[in-house]
């Protein structure tokens, strides 16, 4: 098997490579929301804290334009509480995206929850 | 344009931290922590089972709307996150796949729980999920 050693790839120009049939996300998060704390993160250089269910995680390298993509987990809300809810993303921009987790159980309102899986694809600027 | 062909990337300063530059020519982002280190497509209902999975060693039913995903390769810790979704049967109206919180993910296990618009534990027709993290 031939291995290739190396800190950086790049195409002769200097721009970004393709990968046969790979796409890497350029972010991913992973949010306790009620402490609020950031368990483990890549590109992420502070999440913001606004309110009830509703947080920004801004990137630490921002995306080329709003058109990225960005798909989050659902965890229970806390011990014990067997809670369903769903997740969207809220305002966006090249360098933040905005995320927020309503509760599924019928009564539609914004909640804070504890553990938040986020994933980011796109273009880099 | 020019092409290499190899079995395998290696880093030269650290083994496993690779930059690959970004689309926008100039920013650089590391390809370790950007791939997918697991994905798993499964049947929830009836006798539980993979479809189609990336490092994944085998799937155990935990009960009903409940199930264990084995890893292949283990994660370094459990601070990684899993992005997952389902498919919920046709007689039912709405289901999510969630993270387990009372028995969390492991380094090698991830816990997941099937739940129905009631708030209860359900069999989903169909499941998936994906991990982003650190391989150990």
């Amino acid at each position: 098997m031939s291995t290739v050693h190396c800190n950086t790839v790049q195409t002769s120009s200097g721009g970004p490579v393709t990968l046969t049939k790979q796409s890497a996300s350029k972010a991913w998060l992973n949010y306790i929301m009620d402490t609020p704390s950031v368990v483990g993160s890549f590109n992420i250089a502070s999440v913001t804290d606004e309110g009830t269910g509703h947080f920004t995680q801004n990137f630490t390298n921002s995306m080329s334009a709003v058109d990225f993509l960005g798909c989050s987990s659902n965890n229970y809300p806390d011990s014990g509480s067997a809670l369903n809810y769903s997740s969207g993303m809220r305002d966006s921009t090249t360098s933040t995206i905005g995320f927020k987790r309503e509760n599924s159980g019928g009564a539609g309102s914004d909640l804070t929850v504890q553990g938040n899986g986020l994933a980011v694809f796109g273009d880099l600027a | 344009m020019s092409e290499i062909k190899t079995d395998k990337l290696t880093g030269t300063s650290t083994a496993g931290s690779i930059l690959v530059t970004g689309e926008g020519n100039s920013t650089t982002t590391n390809l370790q922590q950007g791939l997918a280190k697991a994905w798993v497509n499964f049947d929830f209902d009836g006798t539980q089972a993979i479809t189609k999975s990336f490092n994944t060693a085998s799937i155990t039913d935990d009960g009903t709307g409940a199930s264990s995903i084995a890893l292949t390769a283990a994660m370094s810790n459990a601070n990684y996150i899993i992005t997952c979704n389902g498919v919920h049967d046709g007689s039912l109206y709405v289901a999510g796949l969630c993270v387990r919180h009372d028995t969390p993910p492991t380094s090698s296990v991830l816990k997941l729980d099937g739940m129905n618009y009631n708030q209860s534990n359900y069999d989903m027709e169909m499941a998936m999920g994906t991990v982003h993290g650190d391989l150990a």
